[in-house]
């Protein structure tokens, strides 16, 4: 992992695709399933093509959104919309592919797993979905879940033995609605409370003002503006502590309620979950990136002021830094090493969050899964073909890939 | 993780011995015997009817949990795979295969082609960002039709004047749009200067000139022509001739088409840098100050093209060419040194002496009449 983030710098990134083949690699052969373990057989350079393939269907349609947002003429402010929603079909419907991608890259017993269905009608099925979720402040997003991946599940094969998703929305919401409750019902008291509180006929004869400066005056003498801001914030922050300390909880809850759903041919999965080793996962990343930061930043420390008393004979350093009008190869030097610095800061940050948060997650949740009636798996027909990279390469381009 | 190569004196020992084998077409486990034989490795059922012999030479070793050798054909459609959980079978039938590498692992040779090819596309997007982007942004800008540079510019234009036009006293952005005596005479003797430059110019667009109501010591050229010549520039100017030299190189910026070319040039980049390189942690960082030096970079030259505009339009038309490199030193304070390449203006002494360089002090006539010049400089008083 640590050579694969190093090779991914110097690259500039495009190690990333034989990267993600490597660690692909790992989890499916450690993901065992009734003494026989999964295969991952796709290739980088698979993944390349597929990328390049993508940007090849991108350019254009970043193209012509641009020359769109120009035509539309009135109408270019909406265009900005447009693009986000365009862009986000694409995103769905590269996530399908990509999913087409994993499944036929991946082997059991001597067969592959294969998924129908098209991708274009999930990606519209899926964009249906954000409206009621947007519209609820994402109550409904449990349902938009379950009915996605009964989609999915419908359409994903092994051999010949057809899937299915037995999850149900309501399940899904009744066991998340605390979740929900604790991150969304402080921001919203907070907004009620605002707008309960603030003065609004003082705050209309402020803006009636002629002078900025007077009505930013008569705001400020107004004490009940400062008290729904003060309210408002609260009901901001409380929300976003529930939702770092639950976000764990969050995951937990939907991976066990998605694991207790997939079903293949008769093979029912069942998974006992528990949350607290999410928790652990999450406390052990935060300790980890504590220490490397705190061992980087000493060690970063003592290399520059190596390097500053060596070379302070030959560069001029008193310029730097840049921000200031810097000058001359000192501040050209001092900055490179800042972004250097910066790079390989995140870098180690970003692989330790994959090692110690993903991929442990992941065995986590394939240790907690037992399969019921597993026979099924014992006689099965080949019946698939492998496909295209190119839904993985949309979804590298547009930054929705994931391993 | 290696697997140890068996010494070859002990390669003939074991030559046969049991595994699991699924034939690609269903799940079905299978127990097999197995043997080497020759250049390939025989499944045999049972009663030893053989199922497959396959060649050492299109053997791919895939990845397993440690204790388990797993092996198929590569290339080939049909999954059929090999699995030997014999220690002593699994260390003789790698001692005959190519690559020893069990845990899946992107193979050394493999890894080393990666880093060199991506080099070279490095290399190559490197090189196209510094040549190719301004030459092909250069040869498209004139062919793009004048139509598209206006609505950029519309669309531009919107967002430059929630930017700059702060103001809340009331006064409108523009100035000189009153409609007493001195307002009209401050509006006429601004027409007379540009229409002076911009017939001399033969600009492929029509050129749009304001003054607008800002303190800074400033003019800028959006797409489509319009240049915007701010407050603080009038003010501080010392003749007619030095806002002309400022105007001759906005105008420099209309003739060259750099609002379009700098669109492109942008999206260029984006695509060099944004899509195909920065998908990675911490990439951000990398792309955005590549793209920042790249910029500059392609906008001192375009800097340096509009001031030698600039200064010979200033000679057609009249004017003191060198005006320009006057008010430059004067409001750079000449004091400021930074790296060239991050300069979006060039240094003042040196674009100074570049105009100095394409341009001899001329006889010159007097682009606007005192009175004018008074009239021009009060437009923005006079609401």
């Amino acid at each position: 992992m640590i050579r694969g983030g190093l090779l991914q710098m110097i690259t500039l990134g495009i190690y990333r695709f034989w990267l993600f083949t490597d660690m692909r690699r790992f989890l499916w052969a450690s993901t065992e399933v009734d003494d026989e373990t999964l295969e991952y057989t796709g290739t980088g350079l698979e993944l390349l093509i597929g990328f390049l393939l993508a940007i090849g269907i991108l350019v254009p349609v970043y193209a012509l959104l641009f020359v769109a947002s120009l035509e539309l003429g009135i109408l270019s402010r909406l265009s900005g919309v447009v693009a986000v929603v365009v862009l986000a079909g694409f995103g769905q419907y590269a996530l399908y592919r990509a999913r087409r991608y994993r499944l036929t890259r991946t082997v059991f017993r001597g067969l592959r797993f294969h998924q129908t269905g098209s991708a274009v009608r999930y990606a519209v099925r899926a964009m249906l979905w954000w409206i009621p979720t947007v519209l609820t402040l994402g109550l409904a997003s449990p349902w938009a879940t379950a009915n996605l991946e009964r989609y999915k599940m419908r359409n994903t094969f092994y051999g010949s033995l057809g899937g299915s998703f037995a999850g149900s929305g309501g399940r899904l919401f009744l066991r998340g609605l605390l979740i929900w409750l604790l991150i969304v019902g402080p921001f919203v008291a907070g907004i009620v409370a605002a707008i309960v509180t603030i003065d609004w006929p003082a705050v209309g004869d402020a803006f009636e003002l002629d002078q900025y400066e007077r009505g930013i005056n008569a705001l400020r003498g107004n004490e009940s503006v400062g008290q729904g801001i003060r309210m408002l914030a609260g009901g901001i922050l409380s929300s976003s502590l529930f939702a770092m300390v639950l976000y764990p909880a969050y995951e937990a809850v939907v991976m066990r309620w998605w694991l207790g759903g997939l079903r293949l041919g008769g093979a029912a999965v069942a998974s006992d979950l528990p949350m607290r080793r999410y928790y652990f996962a999450y406390l052990r990343y935060l300790l980890y990136v504590v220490a490397f930061s705190i061992a980087y930043f000493v060690v970063a420390a003592v290399v520059l002021a190596i390097a500053y008393f060596a070379l302070r004979g030959f560069i001029d350093f008193a310029d730097a830094p840049f921000t200031r009008g810097g000058t001359g190869p000192g501040a050209i030097l001092a900055a490179i090493s800042g972004i250097a610095l910066y790079v390989i800061y995140i870098l180690g940050v970003s692989t330790i969050y994959q090692v110690v948060v993903k991929m442990r997650l992941w065995q986590v949740a394939i240790e907690s899964i037992l399969i019921s009636s597993i026979a099924v798996f014992d006689h099965v027909q080949a019946d698939a073909a492998t496909s295209s990279a190119v839904g993985e390469g949309l979804a590298d381009a547009l930054g929705a890939g994931a391993i | 993780m290696r697997s140890a190569l068996v010494p070859s004196e002990q390669l003939n020992m074991t030559t046969t011995g049991t595994g699991i084998f699924y034939d690609g077409i269903t799940s079905d486990r299978r127990k097999v015997a197995v043997e080497i034989s020759g250049e390939a490795v025989e499944v045999r059922s049972p009663d030893g009817a053989v199922l497959q012999r396959w060649h050492f030479a299109d053997i791919s070793l895939l990845a397993t949990p440690s204790g388990v050798l797993r092996i198929g054909l590569a290339n080939a459609a049909a999954a059929a795979r090999l699995e030997i959980h014999d220690q002593a079978l699994a260390a003789a039938l790698l001692a005959h295969t190519k690559s020893a590498d069990r845990t899946g692992l992107t193979d050394r040779r493999t890894r080393a082609k990666v880093v060199a090819f991506s080099f070279a596309a490095i290399a190559t997007l490197v090189g196209g960002a510094i040549w190719g982007v301004p030459l092909l942004a250069d040869r498209i800008a004139p062919h793009l039709p004048v139509a598209l540079e206006l609505r950029l510019g519309a669309a531009v234009d919107t967002q430059v004047r929630q930017m700059l036009d702060t103001s809340r006293d009331g006064k409108p952005f523009e100035c000189g749009a009153g409609d007493s005596p001195r307002a009209v005479a401050a509006r006429a003797a601004f027409a007379k200067l540009v229409s002076a430059l911009e017939e001399a110019a033969e600009l492929p667009l029509p050129l749009r000139a304001r003054v607008v109501r800002r303190p800074d010591v400033n003019a800028i050229t959006l797409p489509g022509g319009l240049v915007y010549v701010f407050d603080g520039l009038l003010t501080k100017a010392k003749s007619v001739d030095e806002v002309a030299g400022v105007l001759g190189h906005e105008i420099g910026h209309v003739a060259h088409r750099d609002g379009t070319k700098s669109v492109l040039e942008a999206a260029g980049l984006s695509l060099l840098f944004g899509m195909l390189l920065g998908d990675f942690t911490g990439g951000g960082a990398v792309v955005i100050a590549a793209r920042t030096a790249l910029q500059t970079a392609y906008s001192r030259t375009a800097e340096a093209a509009a001031d030698e505009f600039g200064a010979r339009l200033m000679s057609k038309v009249g004017g003191d060419p060198q005006a320009l490199g006057a008010i430059l030193l004067r409001i750079s304070g000449n004091t400021a040194v930074a790296p060239h390449f991050l300069l979006d203006h060039p240094e003042a002494q040196e674009r100074a002496d570049a105009i100095a360089k394409i341009s001899r002090p001329s006889p010159t006539r007097a682009l606007l009449t005192p009175a004018e010049w008074e009239a021009l400089k009060s437009i923005c008083a006079e609401g």
